[in-house]
């Protein structure tokens, strides 16, 4: 994740979308969208009159003023929508009908009679093409499934470039008992972010540290297993989660292995009993198919690349990774939070890092998982973003590389000559007597 | 039990800005305990 400049942008008060600004309104009529393809300094307000209007599945509240910015999003029109919008720029919406809105609502109303009929809710793999609308996906079926009734879905997130309840790097389970923020592309607040408007998530964090799975599979395994094993006994003691089932977002097919194998791993270790695949290729299908389908059966549901999806570049993927750095310290537009700032001596810390197989070509299969001892110099660390473990900062590396992390700190600045440096917290406080993980992640204030 | 004190004790947290739960917090949290700001002002003006 290259240097990311900037860190005002989000938490600026949106000044320009007063009321100086053009309001129009706009008609959106029912079973159609609005496609949000907002560039990213633009600022948007939406206010919805009358109708039922939804943001990737959640509903947005009529006569509420809802604020979008840096962010490509779908206004779906579940009835018929009259709306209103300023912008700090001149933007023309463009009004298309969605084609696969009905088969969401068949899949999802499939999972439910999954749920109504059995103490064991159904765990959906969503896997696919790239930019097909997988997460997109995931976010809606969340949605849906605490719409009516007060169930608590767990949504796992096994692909580290998206930030969900989290900065990017991060594996993630997040039981969803309540409204998602349909203002956040990071889907909403984290306990990290204290009491909040809305309800906050308390997401379980698996930090892989790497942009590209394959940088390391070992580790990445390494992280599925562990995020598996406290997804599985979270089940077991929570009769609601387990009834409730869980939604698993994944890395886009050509990222796994060539045979596979990895995906069925996935699928054992987790224990998916249901895989939805959004691809338009029928080559990629079959073979996926053939691959999966002797594990579980009929229950491989196929979909079209989805028809909200707004094509995207790594540019953007890159702005949303370094939005959600960002709100994981200082908050959104919505809740602004104070980070805090700890003076750090050297002997004080020890951080770690994993191993990156793409440069680190002489490591063999055993040590792919070994963590290596970093040497605390403003080259490495400067700008970087450090996973801070529950291990003690005297820990061996076994321990640290199992241990959960707490949370992630900003090092903003190496003092070489006074052997310190200062970290920026989310928390307030000294820095813990933790191991800590250095991330790829860099991030320049 | 145990389970019962590490749920109450992430309770409390929950009112201030605070670390992820370790896994074994996690495993033991319930969900429905979680307050937002809104209903902790909601309550305060009845
Ligand atoms: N209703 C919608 N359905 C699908 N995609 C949507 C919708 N609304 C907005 N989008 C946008 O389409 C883009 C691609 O969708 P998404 O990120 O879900 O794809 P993906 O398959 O998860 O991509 P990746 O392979 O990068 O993980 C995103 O920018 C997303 O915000
Ligand atoms: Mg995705």
């Amino acid at each position: 994740m290259s240097l990311l400049p900037g860190i005002n942008e989000a938490t600026e008060p949106l000044e320009l979308v007063n009321d100086s600004n053009e309001v129009h309104s706009l008609a959106i009529p029912i079973g159609s969208q609005w496609k949000v393809d907002l560039p990213s300094d633009f600022k948007l307000a939406i206010t919805i009159k009358s109708g039922i209007a939804e943001v990737l599945g959640t509903e947005l509240a009529n006569d509420t003023e809802y604020h979008f910015q840096n962010w490509k999003f779908t206004v779906f029109a579940v009835e018929d929508v009259e709306l209103s919008w300023k912008c700090t720029q001149s933007l023309q919406p463009k009004i298309e009908s969605n084609n696969t809105a009905s088969q969401i609502y068949n899949l999802h109303f499939a999972l439910e009679k999954v749920r109504n009929s059995s103490f064991y809710g159904p765990k959906v793999l969503i896997i696919g093409e790239r930019n097909s609308g997988k997460t997109s996906l995931c976010r809606i079926l969340s949605s849906y499934t605490i719409k009516f009734k007060s169930y608590q879905p767990l949504l796992i997130n096994l692909d580290p470039n998206e930030s969900i309840f989290s900065p990017p790097g991060c594996l993630t389970a997040t039981p969803i008992s309540d409204l998602l923020d349909p203002q956040s592309p990071s889907w909403g607040q984290s306990m990290t972010s204290g009491a909040t408007a809305l309800h906050s998530k308390q997401p379980y964090v698996e930090n892989f540290g790497m942009e590209k799975i394959s940088s390391n599979k070992q580790r990445y395994m390494s992280n599925i297993e562990q995020l598996a094993s406290a997804v599985n006994k979270r089940i077991t003691s929570d009769a609601l989660v387990q009834r409730s089932g869980c939604i698993i977002d994944s890395p886009s097919l050509d990222q796994y292995d060539d045979n596979l194998d990895d995906l069925e791993q996935i699928i054992q270790r987790l224990n998916v009993n249901m895989v939805v695949i959004i691809c338009d290729d029928d080559g990629l299908y079959q073979k996926v198919n053939n691959r999966v389908k002797p594990i579980i059966g009929d229950l491989m549901i196929r979909l079209p690349k989805l028809s909200g999806v707004i094509e995207t570049d790594d540019v953007y993927k890159r702005s949303l990774q370094r939005s959600a750095i960002r709100e994981y310290f200082y908050g959104n537009i919505q809740t602004v939070l104070s980070p805090f700032t700890a003076g750090v001596d050297y002997n004080e810390l020890t951080i770690w890092a994993p191993r990156d197989l793409t440069y680190d070509t002489s490591a063999g299969k055993d040590e792919a998982l070994e963590l290596l001892p970093v040497t605390l110099e403003a080259s490495t660390l400067q700008h970087a973003i450090i996973a801070i473990t529950y291990a003690d900062k005297n820990a061996n590396k076994e321990e640290v590389s199992k241990a959960s992390i707490m949370g992630f700190g900003l090092i903003t600045e190496v003092n070489e000559k006074r052997q310190k440096m200062r970290i920026l917290l989310p928390v307030p406080g000294r820095f813990p007597h933790n191991a800590a993980i250095l991330t790829s992640s860099r991030y320049l204030e | 039990s145990t389970s019962a004190s590490l749920a109450a004790a992430a309770n409390k947290n929950i009112q201030s800005r605070n670390w992820y739960l370790s896994a074994l917090e996690w495993i033991n949290f319930k969900d429905d305990f979680i307050v937002s700001t809104k209903e902790v002002v909601d309550e305060d003006r009845q």
